[in-house]
C-alpha cells in the first residue's frame, strides 16, 4: 500500500519515555494519525525517517496501542469481534492515546 | 471485578500542556512558525506528531475554536501578502489592457507570453496552495475531528479554499481598477483557445491546471457540484465567446468557400472541440460547447450549404462524392432528426434524374447501341426500338437505385428517414412514367425470354429481385399485373421461355412482394400449361389406339386455356364483332373435330374455341426447283400461315391465288391474313410465297404464288408472323384500349369493394367509404377518386346503395 | 418456586428502566418468568418420551457401547490419567499457549493429550478407522475424525478433503446476545470496534473506581455521558467527573437520578457554559435557573426534557435573560408548564432563536403556534403537540418561518390535512430534513403533489411514517388512497432519491408492491441511503429486500420490522437487517453480492 520508494515495510514507533516499537507499516497505519504522519506525500520528518516519536504517550500505554493495532488488523474481515482486553486501570490514558492517534 | 482491590483509576497524566491560558499562546507560536514553513516548503525537518500535537493541546483545553479562527486568520494573511503579491506581479499590463487583439500579430504575440507566464504563476500558486493546505489540514486533524464537528463549521481546507477563490482570485488586481485575477484568467484562456482556434499550438497542459483550479473552487462552502467555479463564472463566458467565433466562422465560410470546406471544416471543427475539452478545459462543457457548435456553426447555415450552387449536395450527388455526402450527413443530422434541407434537396435530385430517364424512354430511342451487336449476329430480329427504350428505362432506374442504394449505406449510415425519403421520391418519378408498368413487365419479357441465358441462379436472383425493386415502387400493380399477363401468355403458348424454373421463381417472388391474390392467374395459367400438356399425351395415346387414322396422322400439340386467367382480348383481334371461325384445311379440320369429340367426352359441357392466331404448326414443304431438282424444307409457320400454305397444296404450280380469294377460302381475319401473308412473301428471308406486284404493302388485289425457287440454308425454316408475336411496345391505339379495359376492370373492382364495405357496414359516411375503398385498393391501385364516386353513383342507380343522409352524405345498404 | 418468588420480593436489584414502566403497567416480570417457566416444562414433558430413546448414544462419547460397570471402571482410570497428565509439563506448555480461547477448560485440554498418548506407536499395527483394514502405522499415519488413526490409502483422501474447505480459523467471537443487541443498534460493521469505543466501555465499566477525567476531550466526554446514561449509571458522584470549569458545553442523557443540588452544582463549576444538554431533569426547579440567571451565564443552546418543577413564571423570566443569546432551544415532556403565554415570552425574545424543537408539552396550543410564526431566525423546527391544534394556525405557521426552514418536523398533528402539505410545496425551499408523521387524513395525491415540481432542492432525511388510512372495518383503504402511498413514494423517491441519507416509512401500508418495485429498479441507485425503516409492510418479502440492498449501496441499516415475508434475505456484510422473523443468524456474508 505505501511501498513508495524508500518507505520501508517497518516502522518505528517512540514512546514519550523512550521504549520503542518496530511494527509493520501497514500495522501502524491502522491509526488515521500515523497513517497521515508517514503518508510518504506528505514530506513530514516521520515520513522521511520512518521514526514516529509519541512524545505524550507511556511505553506501557504504546505497548497496549501496537497490541490493539494488531488485534485490528487480525480481525479486519470477522464480524461479532470483541473488545481487546484492556486492563482497567490502563483504560482512561489508554482512551486518550486511543482518540490522539484517531484509532 | 468486585474482587480486584478497589485501587482508584487515575486520571492521565497530563501531557506537556497544563491548562492555563498562556499555553494556547505557547502552543500557537510553535505551530503557526511550522505552518508558515509550510507554505514556505520549508517541512522537512518538521515533525508532524510535534505540530499534532499543539494542535490537539489547544483543542484539549477546549481552545479550539480560536485555534480554528487563528489558523484562518493565518491563511488569510498569507494568500494576501505573499500569494497575492507573486501572482500580482505576474500580470502584465498587455493582460489587463489588450482586447481582442488578435489581428495585429506583435501584439498577440506579446499578449500571448505574458498569459503563459501568468498561467504558469497561477498555476503554482495554486497548485502549491494546494498541497499546502493538504499537510496543515492532516496537521490539523484533530481540529477538523473536534472543532468542525461541534460548530458546524467546513474543514479547515474547505474554508481555505474558499479563502484563496476569494482573495487570490475575487479581488481586483489593482486598486483603481474592478478587474480580478479570475477576469484576467478568464480573459487569458479565452485569448489563448481563440490562438488555437486559428491554427496556433498552444501550451494546453498550462490551460488544463489552471482549469483544474477552477474546477476545485467552488462558490459555497458546501461545495455542490453545480457551485464549482468553473460553472458559474468560466464555462458561461466561454460559451459565450464560442458562440460568437462559431457565428462569424459560419458566416465567413458561408460566403468564401464550398460546400465541401465547409464539411470539412465543421467536422474538424467538432473533434477539435471535442479535444479541447478532454485535454485543455473541461470534460463538464462538452455538451455544452457541442451545442453551441450544433446551433451557430450547423444549423445556421446547413441549409444553406447543402443548397450551394455548384458545390452543394446535388452537385456531390452527380459526382459521387460520398466522403462529403457523409460530413452533410452528419452534420445535417446532428441539429435535426429530420435532415430537412438534405432530404429535400435529394429528393429533388432523384426526382429530377428520375424525370430525365423518363424522357430518355418515351423519346425516339437512339440508334441501338453498339451492345447489342451480338443480338443482331445471333440473326435476332433487331428489337423494336421503342420496346429497347423500355428495358432501358428499367435498367436506367435500376443504375439510378444503384447509386442511391450506395450513398445512402456509405455517406448517410442507412438512416431510416433518408431511406424513406428515397423510396417515395423513387416512387414518385416511376409513376409519373404512365408507362412504367408496361415498361417493366417489357423488362421482366426480354429477361426471361433471352436476358437470363447464360447467367447463373445467383446472377438470375438478383435480377429479378433488381426488377421486383422497381415493382415495389409502382402504385398501379393491377396495370402491371394485366401487362405481365399478356407478356407471359405469349411466352408460355409461343414457348418462348428460357427457363420456366426462371418464371416460376418469378411468380413467387412476386408474391412475397405483393401478396397471393396477384399472382392467382398467373399461376393458373402455369397450370393450364401442366393441364394441356397432359391432355395432348393422352389425346395422342387416344389417337393411337382408336386407328382408325388414314395415312399420315396429324401430331396435335394442344393448349386448353381456362379463357378468365388468360388474356384473351389480346389474342384474338375480334374486337367484339362476331366473326366465324377461320376455315382450316380438310385433314386439320378433322385432327380438330376428333379432339374436340375426345375433349368433350371428357368434360362434357365444356366449350372450346379455338384460337388460329395463337398457334404454329410443322409442315413439310417440297420445293420443285426449276432444274428439276426438288428440295425439302421443314417450315416452322402459324396456324394462319400454314392455313394459307396448304391452299396451294391445290393450286397447280404458276398458278395464283389473289389476296381476296385466299381471304374468302380461309376467313382468315384481315388483319391477321396481311400480316401472314407479309412474313409469307414480303420478308426476305423467308418468302415461301412470290406476291405480285413486289410490294411491302398488301393489298386486296395482290396475287401469290408459291415460291419453288424458295432458297435457304437451313432445312428447318422458322418463318416468324411480322410483328404481333413478339412482345413490344404498344402503340397508342393498344394502349388506349388497354387503358379503357383496365378502367372497367377497376371500375368492377371499385364496386366490389364499395358493395363488400357497405354489406358489411349498412350505413357510413360518404368520406369514411371513400377511405376505406382506398384502404382496400391500394395495394393493387390507387383508385380516382372521381371514378369511385361515379361508381357509387351507379351503384345508386342500380339500387345496390341508397342515400340515407345528405350531411354529411351519408349511403346505406339494400340488401 | 414459590419461595424464590418470595427472595425476589424482598431484595431488590436496582430497577431499570424497562421495570418501572412495566410495574406502572401492570406487567409483572415476574408473571411472564412464570408463564415462561411453565411453556417449559409443558415442552420438557413431551420431549422426554422422544428423547429417552437416542439419549443414550448421545451421551456417550466414545460411541461404544459398554455395560455400566465397564464405564465405572474405565471412567475411574481415565480420571487417574487426566489428573497425572494435568501436572505435567506439556499440559502446562500447553495451557499458557491456549488462555484466551473459549472453552478451555482443563479437563477437555488434559483429555486431548490423553487420547494423543493412548494411540499406537509408529510400526505398531493398528485398525483403519474408516476402512478398518489392518496397517502399519507409521509417523505421518493421519488421525480420522473421531480421533482413530487411518490407513495410507484413507490418510490421503482425508487430506484431500482437507484441502477442499480451508475453513478460515475463526477468531474468538462475541456472544449471541450482544451481538443481537449491536444488531438492534443497527452496528453490523466487521472487524474490531475502535480502540476508542472499547476503551470507552470499558471506562464506563469502571466508572466507579475512576477519581477524575483529567483533560478527556469533550467529544470523548459526551460519548462517556451517553454510555453512561444508557446504563443508567449517571450518578450525582458521576456527574463530578464531568464538571470541569473549562468545559463550554454539557451534555447528560439521563439526570433522573440527580438531586436539585445537584443541578445548581453543575452551573456553580461551570461558569463558560455555553451549551446545556440535560434530560430527565425531574428534580429540576425553580431556584436553580434562578441561580443560573444570577451567575450571567452565556447559554445559546439549550435542551431540557421532563423539567416539571420548573414554573412559567421561571421559564418566562429564563428566556427574557438568555434570549439575545439564545440559538437553541430543545424542551419536551413539559406537563405542567409551558404555555401559550410563555411560548409567546419566547418568541418575543429571543430573536437569534435558529433551532427550536417542543415535543410533549401539553399546555401548548393554538397560541404557541401562533406565536412561532414570529420566530424571525428559525431554521430549524420540530413540534409535537399533545392538544389539537387548528390546522389554519399551523399554516399559518408555515408560511411565515417556511421560507428560510431547513428542517421541519411535525409529529402530532392529526387533524393536519392536505392544506398542510401543499403550504410545505409552497412555502419551503431549503429543507434537507423534513418529518411528517401518524397523520390519517392527507392523501397520497397530495403527498405525490408536494414532491412533484417541488424547488426545493432533494431532501436528507425523511420520516413519513405511520401517514395512511385507519378503519380496522377497511384494510385496504379507501380507493384514493390516505397517507404517503403508492404514488407518493415513487414522487418521493424521485424527488429525493440521489440525496435521501435517512428515509421512514415505516405504517405507510398502502404502498404497493408495484411502487417499490419501480422505486428499486434495476436502474435506480440510491448512493446516500444509509437507514431505511419498512416496518409494517407487510408485502416486503426476499425479493424487495434483495432488490433494495442492490438499490442502496451505502445503507448499513434495514428495519424491518413486522415484515412476515422476509424470511431468509440475503444480507450484504456490513449492513444490520433489524427486524424481521428469523432474528438470529440473520448476517449473510456476502462476497459477491448480485
Amino acid at each position: 500500500m505505501d511501498s513508495t520508494p524508500g518507505s520501508s515495510e517497518y516502522v518505528t514507533l517512540v514512546s514519550g519515555d523512550g521504549f520503542e516499537f518496530i511494527v509493520p507499516r501497514s500495522t501502524a497505519c491502522v491509526s488515521g494519525t500515523i497513517r497521515r504522519m508517514l503518508d510518504p506525500s506528505s514530506r513530514f520528518s516521520e515520513a522521511v525517517t520512518g521514526r514516529c516519536v509519541l512524545e505524550n504517550m507511556s511505553g506501557l500505554v504504546l505497548e497496549k496501542v501496537c497490541e490493539y493495532l494488531c488485534y485490528n488488523l487480525k480481525n479486519k474481515n470477522q464480524t461479532n469481534v470483541p473488545d481487546m482486553e484492556i486492563p482497567p486501570e490502563l483504560c482512561l490514558e489508554l482512551l486518550m492515546a486511543a482518540d490522539y492517534l484517531d484509532t | 471485578m468486585a474482587m480486584r482491590a478497589r485501587q482508584k483509576i487515575r486520571a492521565p497524566r497530563k501531557g506537556l500542556a497544563s491548562s492555563k491560558g498562556d499555553d494556547f499562546e505557547a502552543n500557537w507560536q510553535a505551530l503557526s512558525g511550522s505552518l508558515k514553513r509550510i507554505h514556505t516548503k520549508d517541512a522537512s525537518d518538521l515533525s508532524f506528531e510535534q505540530l499534532y500535537r499543539n494542535a490537539y493541546n489547544i483543542i484539549v483545553t477546549m481552545r479550539g475554536h480560536d485555534l480554528y479562527e487563528r489558523v484562518k486568520q493565518l491563511e488569510r494573511e498569507w494568500l494576501a501578502t505573499e500569494v497575492r503579491s507573486s501572482v500580482d506581479a505576474a500580470i502584465s499590463p498587455s493582460l489587463l489592457f489588450a482586447q481582442d487583439a488578435l489581428d495585429i500579430q506583435d501584439q498577440a504575440n506579446e499578449r500571448r507570453a505574458a498569459g503563459e507566464r501568468f498561467l504558469a504563476v497561477l498555476r503554482e500558486t495554486w497548485e502549491d496552495h494546494q498541497l499546502s493546505m493538504g499537510m496543515i489540514t492532516d496537521v490539523l486533524m484533530y481540529m477538523d475531528r473536534v472543532v468542525v464537528a461541534d460548530h458546524r463549521k467546513p474543514s479547515i481546507y474547505v474554508a481555505s479554499m474558499a479563502l484563496f477563490r476569494d482573495i487570490v482570485l475575487r479581488s481586483p488586481v489593482r486598486p483603481d481598477t474592478k478587474t480580478t485575477v479570475a477576469d484576467v484568467l478568464e480573459s487569458t484562456v479565452l485569448f489563448l483557445v481563440q490562438l488555437e482556434r486559428s491554427g496556433q499550438i498552444i501550451e494546453r497542459p498550462l490551460i488544463r491546471h489552471c482549469i483544474y483550479m477552477l474546477e476545485g473552487l467552488y462558490e459555497t462552502i458546501t461545495e455542490e457540484e453545480s457551485s464549482k467555479l468553473y460553472l458559474t463564472s468560466f464555462e458561461p463566458a466561454f460559451l459565450e465567446a464560442s458562440k460568437t467565433f462559431y457565428q462569424k466562422e459560419g458566416q465567413r465560410l458561408v460566403e468564401s468557400a464550398d460546400a465541401a470546406t465547409f464539411c470539412k471544416v465543421a467536422m474538424e471543427r467538432i473533434t477539435e472541440e471535442k479535444e479541447r475539452c478532454a485535454s485543455t478545459l473541461s470534460t463538464l462543457s462538452e455538451p455544452k460547447i457541442k451545442e453551441v457548435l450544433d446551433n451557430e456553426l450547423i444549423k445556421r447555415n446547413i441549409a444553406e450549404v447543402v443548397n450551394l450552387e455548384g458545390t452543394g449536395v446535388r452537385n456531390m450527388l452527380d459526382q459521387d462524392r460520398l466522403d462529403i455526402l457523409r460530413s452533410v450527413y452528419v452534420l445535417s443530422s446532428r441539429v435535426d432528426n429530420k435532415k430537412t434541407p438534405l432530404t429535400a434537396v435529394v429528393q429533388k435530385c432523384i426526382v429530377d434524374m428520375g424525370q430525365e430517364i423518363n424522357t430518355l424512354a418515351t423519346a425516339p430511342a437512339p440508334a441501338p447501341e453498339t451492345t447489342d451487336k451480338k443480338a443482331v449476329k445471333e440473326k435476332e430480329k433487331p428489337m423494336n426500338q421503342q420496346t429497347m427504350s423500355a428495358i432501358k428505362w428499367v435498367d436506367d432506374i435500376l443504375a439510378l437505385k444503384k447509386k442511391f442504394d450506395a450513398i445512402w449505406v456509405d455517406s448517410f449510415m442507412s438512416d431510416q428517414v433518408m431511406q424513406s425519403a428515397i423510396t417515395t421520391s423513387f416512387s414518385d418519378f416511376i409513376n409519373s412514367n404512365p408507362r412504367s408498368s408496361e415498361h417493366l413487365s417489357l423488362f421482366f419479357d426480354e429477361n426471361l425470354k433471352k436476358g437470363i441465358k447464360g447467367k447463373t441462379d445467383s446472377e438470375v436472383d438478383s435480377l429479378l429481385d433488381n426488377g421486383i425493386t422497381l415493382l415495389r415502387y409502382i402504385k398501379d400493380k393491377d396495370l402491371f399485373e394485366a401487362y405481365y399477363k399478356k407478356h407471359l401468355s405469349r411466352r408460355l403458348l409461343m414457348k418462348r421461355s428460357a427457363s420456366m424454373d426462371a418464371e416460376r421463381q418469378m411468380i413467387s417472388k412476386m408474391k412475397m412482394e405483393v401478396g397471393n391474390q396477384f399472382t392467382q392467374r398467373l399461376e393458373s395459367m402455369f397450370k393450364d400449361m401442366t393441364i394441356s400438356e397432359d391432355l395432348t399425351s393422352s389425346y395422342k395415346d387416344h389417337i393411337r389406339k382408336s386407328a382408325s387414322h388414314d395415312g399420315k396422322p396429324v401430331d396435335l400439340e394442344i393448349n386448353v386455356l381456362t379463357s378468365t386467367m388468360w388474356p384473351m382480348e389480346i389474342m384474338s383481334n375480334t374486337r367484339d364483332e362476331v366473326q366465324l371461325s377461320c376455315v382450316f384445311p380438310r385433314e386439320v379440320e378433322s385432327v380438330k373435330q376428333s379432339f374436340e369429340q375426345f375433349y368433350l367426352s371428357k368434360h362434357s359441357g365444356r366449350k372450346l374455341s379455338w384460337q388460329a392466331s395463337m398457334g404454329t404448326a410443322d409442315i413439310r414443304a417440297t420445293f420443285q426447283r426449276s432444274n428439276g431438282k426438288t428440295a425439302r424444307h421443314e417450315l416452322n409457320v402459324s396456324t394462319y400461315a400454314m392455313v394459307i400454305l396448304l391452299l396451294f397444296n391445290d393450286v397447280a404450280p404458276g398458278e395464283s391465288l389473289t389476296f381476296a380469294e385466299i381471304q374468302s377460302r380461309t376467313r382468315i381475319p384481315d388483319h391477321d391474313l396481311i400480316r401472314n401473308l407479309q412474313s409469307l412473301a414480303v420478308a426476305p428471308k423467308t418468302r415461301v410465297l412470290k406476291k405480285d406486284p413486289m410490294s411491302r404493302e398488301v393489298k386486296p388485289t395482290d396475287r401469290f404464288f408459291f415460291n419453288n425457287d424458295f432458297q435457304s440454308p437451313f432445312t428447318k425454316v422458322r418463318i416468324g408472323v411480322v410483328s404481333g408475336s413478339a412482345n413490344k411496345v404498344e402503340n397508342n391505339d393498344q394502349r388506349k384500349e388497354t387503358e379503357k379495359k383496365m378502367n372497367e376492370e377497376r371500375g368492377a373492382s371499385i364496386e366490389a369493394a364499395v358493395v363488400r364495405i357497405m354489406k358489411q357496414r349498412k350505413t357510413l359516411v360518404h368520406s369514411k367509404l371513400m377511405s376505406e375503398v382506398l384502404g382496400q385498393l391500394s395495394s393493387r391501385f390507387v383508385p380516382d377518386v372521381n371514378m369511385i364516386k361515379r361508381r357509387i353513383e351507379s351503384l345508386i342507380d342500380r339500387e345496390y346503395l341508397e342515400r340515407v343522409g345528405e350531411d354529411p352524405p351519408t349511403y346505406g345498404y339494400i340488401a | 418456586m414459590a419461595d424464590r418468588r418470595q427472595t425476589r420480593n424482598q431484595i431488590r436489584g436496582p430497577q431499570s428502566a424497562l421495570t418501572d414502566f412495566l410495574a406502572s403497567n401492570n406487567i409483572s416480570a415476574a408473571q411472564i418468568s412464570e408463564d415462561y417457566q411453565r411453556r417449559v416444562r409443558e415442552a420438557e414433558r413431551t420431549a422426554v418420551a422422544d428423547q429417552a430413546t437416542n439419549s443414550t448414544e448421545q451421551n456417550d462419547p466414545e460411541g461404544t457401547s459398554e455395560s455400566p460397570e465397564q464405564r465405572k471402571k474405565r471412567k475411574r482410570k481415565e480420571t487417574a490419567a487426566l489428573a497425572k497428565i494435568k501436572q505435567s509439563k506439556e499440559f502446562a506448555r500447553r495451557k499458557s499457549r491456549r488462555t484466551g480461547e473459549p472453552g478451555d477448560d482443563d479437563d477437555s485440554m488434559a483429555r486431548d493429550i490423553l487420547s494423543e498418548q493412548s494411540r499406537p506407536m509408529p510400526g505398531q499395527l493398528e485398525n483403519c478407522e474408516i476402512c478398518s483394514k489392518r496397517f502399519t502405522v507409521t509417523p505421518y499415519s493421519k488421525t480420522g475424525p473421531n480421533g482413530g488413526l487411518l490407513c495410507a490409502k484413507c490418510s490421503k483422501d482425508q487430506a484431500n478433503d482437507d484441502k477442499k474447505p480451508k475453513v478460515k480459523k475463526a477468531g474468538p467471537r462475541i456472544g449471541r446476545r450482544q451481538n443481537q443487541s449491536n444488531l438492534l443498534d443497527g452496528n453490523a460493521q466487521q472487524g474490531a470496534s475502535t480502540l476508542v469505543e472499547s476503551c470507552i466501555r470499558k471506562v464506563a465499566d469502571n466508572i466507579n473506581d475512576i477519581e477524575e477525567f483529567g483533560d478527556l476531550p469533550s467529544s470523548l466526554l459526551h460519548r462517556l455521558s451517553q454510555i453512561l446514561s444508557k446504563r443508567r449509571a449517571l450518578t450525582p458522584r458521576t456527574l463530578n467527573l464531568f464538571l470541569r470549569r473549562e468545559l463550554r458545553s454539557i451534555d447528560i442523557y439521563d439526570t433522573a437520578k440527580l438531586e436539585t443540588d445537584d443541578f445548581q452544582k453543575i452551573f456553580t463549576f461551570m461558569p463558560d457554559l455555553n451549551n446545556v444538554n440535560l434530560r430527565f431533569a425531574s428534580q429540576l426547579k425553580d431556584r436553580v435557573l434562578d441561580y443560573t440567571m444570577d451567575r450571567e451565564l452565556k447559554i445559546e443552546h439549550l435542551q431540557i426534557d421532563s423539567a416539571n418543577l420548573v414554573s412559567d413564571t421561571c421559564w418566562q423570566r429564563l428566556l427574557v435573560k438568555l434570549g439575545p443569546d439564545l440559538k437553541t432551544l430543545k424542551l419536551s415532556n413539559l406537563d405542567t408548564s409551558f404555555n401559550d403565554e410563555t411560548v409567546g415570552v419566547m418568541s418575543r425574545c429571543c430573536p437569534g432563536l435558529r433551532r427550536l424543537k417542543l415535543k410533549q408539552c401539553w399546555k401548548m396550543g393554538d397560541g404557541s403556534l401562533q406565536a412561532l410564526g414570529l420566530l424571525p431566525s428559525l431554521e430549524h423546527l420540530s413540534l409535537d403537540f399533545i392538544q389539537e391544534t387548528d390546522v389554519e394556525k399551523l399554516l399559518d405557521t408555515i408560511g411565515q418561518v417556511g421560507p428560510r426552514l431547513r428542517t421541519l418536523s411535525l409529529e402530532g398533528f392529526p387533524t393536519a390535512d392536505d392544506r398542510i402539505l401543499e403550504g410545505i410545496h409552497n412555502h419551503c425551499q431549503h429543507l434537507t430534513k423534513l418529518r411528517f408523521t401518524s397523520n390519517s387524513n392527507c392523501t397520497d395525491r397530495i403527498f405525490s403533489k408536494l414532491f412533484t415540481d417541488w424547488s426545493n432542492p432533494a431532501l436528507e432525511f425523511v420520516d413519513l411514517s405511520s401517514t395512511r388510512d385507519v378503519d380496522n372495518a377497511n384494510a385496504d383503504g379507501p380507493a384514493d388512497a390516505i397517507g404517503l402511498a403508492s404514488q407518493g413514494f415513487v414522487a418521493l423517491m424521485n424527488h429525493s432519491g440521489r440525496a435521501l441519507q435517512k428515509l421512514n416509512i415505516s405504517s405507510c401500508r398502502h404502498i404497493s408492491r408495484e411502487a417499490f418495485e419501480e422505486a428499486f429498479a434495476d436502474d435506480r441507485v440510491y448512493p446516500k441511503l444509509r437507514e431505511l425503516d419498512v416496518s409494517f409492510h407487510t408485502i416486503m418479502d426476499d425479493y424487495l429486500i434483495g432488490r433494495i440492498f442492490r438499490c442502496c449501496p451505502s445503507l448499513t441499516k434495514l428495519i424491518a420490522f413486522a415484515c412476515f415475508n422476509v424470511q431468509e434475505a440475503r444480507v450484504p456484510v456490513g449492513v444490520a437487517l433489524i427486524g424481521g422473523l428469523k432474528a438470529q443468524d440473520r448476517i449473510v456474508v456476502e462476497g459477491d453480492q448480485p
